[in-house]
């Protein structure tokens, strides 16, 4: 017989184990442990899965620079699921928005455009890197230093949603 | 026998009295247009909001490119590689070399954006901006290319934009091209061998 006690602080144990400092993504860390969050009305069994399914790796987000409110954030995104995923949307509560942009190099000129989504394949990654996809962050709402860690909070299909602590680089740090 | 002559030389003669001008009019035209085109001396306005003269690079070697401040990718990247370029060089290699960024994006980058965003780069940058019509000529000048696109996204309008970097030579003229590829390594390299050959 289970403690009714235990059951109502299920909910706590899986928001905290979200917001947790081992949520923290940093370029060197290529441990799975950063990323943990699930939908809330999901069973406890179900959680394993999910957490194994979709991991970042060395995401960082750039430094603001000065009189800039836009910034970017790149990562990498392994889909470690039997079917495909799609990255639908990205949010963070220092960025009015954040958008899914793609970079591409066509003749010597850097073209932008905004995508829809972005696909991982079945066993695959998908790298958000300089020169190819990123997050853009626009409107931010207050500077972001090196050293501070950024919450984003990335919703893929299948109703997985990730929250990360993304750290803010230099650029000619990272790059 | 010598009438014959005269009268056939007389038409010869006038053909190339006629040629002669035309063609060295001509040729010289084009010099004078290859001259304008390496050496014409623009004039925008620095991050300072002082005028600024390309004459004034004279003597130094200058990077050159192109670009906007609200850049997410391309430019910070571009600025991030330079900064690498400048440590690989000694204090005399950095003191003979500027680093110009021409904003393609006049209407939000004003020289007081343009000063706080170098800065942060920490290295030797010219940041210069000024009517879009005499920024187009610039652009022209080198080769380079941009396009102003309206987009859907929340940050507004975007630029796409060539990535090219030039190198010009103490006269101006463009001693070399980098693609964006080119890592700092290459680039301090053909900096040094430039600098050395003069």
């Amino acid at each position: 017989m289970i403690n009714p006690a235990y059951i109502l602080l299920l909910p706590l144990l899986i928001g905290l184990n979200s917001f947790s400092p081992a949520t923290c993504a940093g370029p060197d860390d290529s441990s799975s442990l950063h990323v943990s969050s699930s939908p809330a009305n999901k069973t406890l069994s179900a959680l394993p899965a999910d957490d194994q399914q979709v991991v970042i790796k060395a995401a960082w987000v750039q430094e603001g620079l000065p009189s800039q409110k836009t910034t970017a954030a790149y990562m990498l995104i392994e889909n470690h699921g039997p079917n495909e995923i799609e990255l639908l949307s990205a949010s963070t509560e220092i960025a009015n928005v954040v958008e899914l942009h793609k970079m591409q190099l066509e003749d010597g000129m850097m073209r932008m455009r905004r995508v829809d989504s972005i696909r991982i394949p079945a066993g695959g990654n998908v790298e958000l890197k300089p020169g190819g996809y990123h997050l853009m962050v626009i409107g931010l709402k207050k500077e972001i230093k090196e050293g501070d860690a950024v919450p984003f909070i990335l919703q893929f299909s299948g109703q997985i949603t990730k929250t990360i602590n993304v750290p803010v680089k230099r650029r000619d740090k990272v790059t | 026998m010598k009438k014959t002559r005269k009268v056939l030389l007389i038409p010869f003669t006038i053909c190339l009295c006629l040629a002669w001008p035309s063609r060295y009019v001509q040729v010289n035209t084009i010099q004078a247009a290859s001259a304008v085109a390496q050496r014409a001396d623009f004039k925008l306005t620095d991050q300072d909001g002082h005028p600024f003269q390309f004459s004034q690079l004279r003597g130094k070697l200058a990077l050159i490119f192109f670009g906007y401040t609200t850049c997410p990718d391309a430019c910070p990247t571009t600025l991030s590689k330079l900064s690498h370029v400048y440590k690989m060089l000694d204090d005399s290699e950095q003191d003979r070399l500027v680093t110009v960024f021409v904003s393609v994006d006049p209407g939000r980058d004003k020289p007081a954006v343009l000063k706080k965003y170098l800065a942060y780069f920490r290295i030797n940058t010219i940041g210069l901006t000024g009517p879009k019509d005499d920024i187009d000529q610039v652009v022209r000048q080198y080769g380079a290319r941009y396009e102003i696109e309206q987009s859907d996204s929340a940050a507004g309008y975007h630029i796409n934009h060539s990535t090219d970097l030039y190198l010009l030579d103490e006269r101006g003229e463009v001693a070399h091209t980098f693609n964006y590829a080119d890592g700092a390594q290459l680039i301090a390299d053909e900096i040094r061998r430039v600098q050395k050959s003069r």
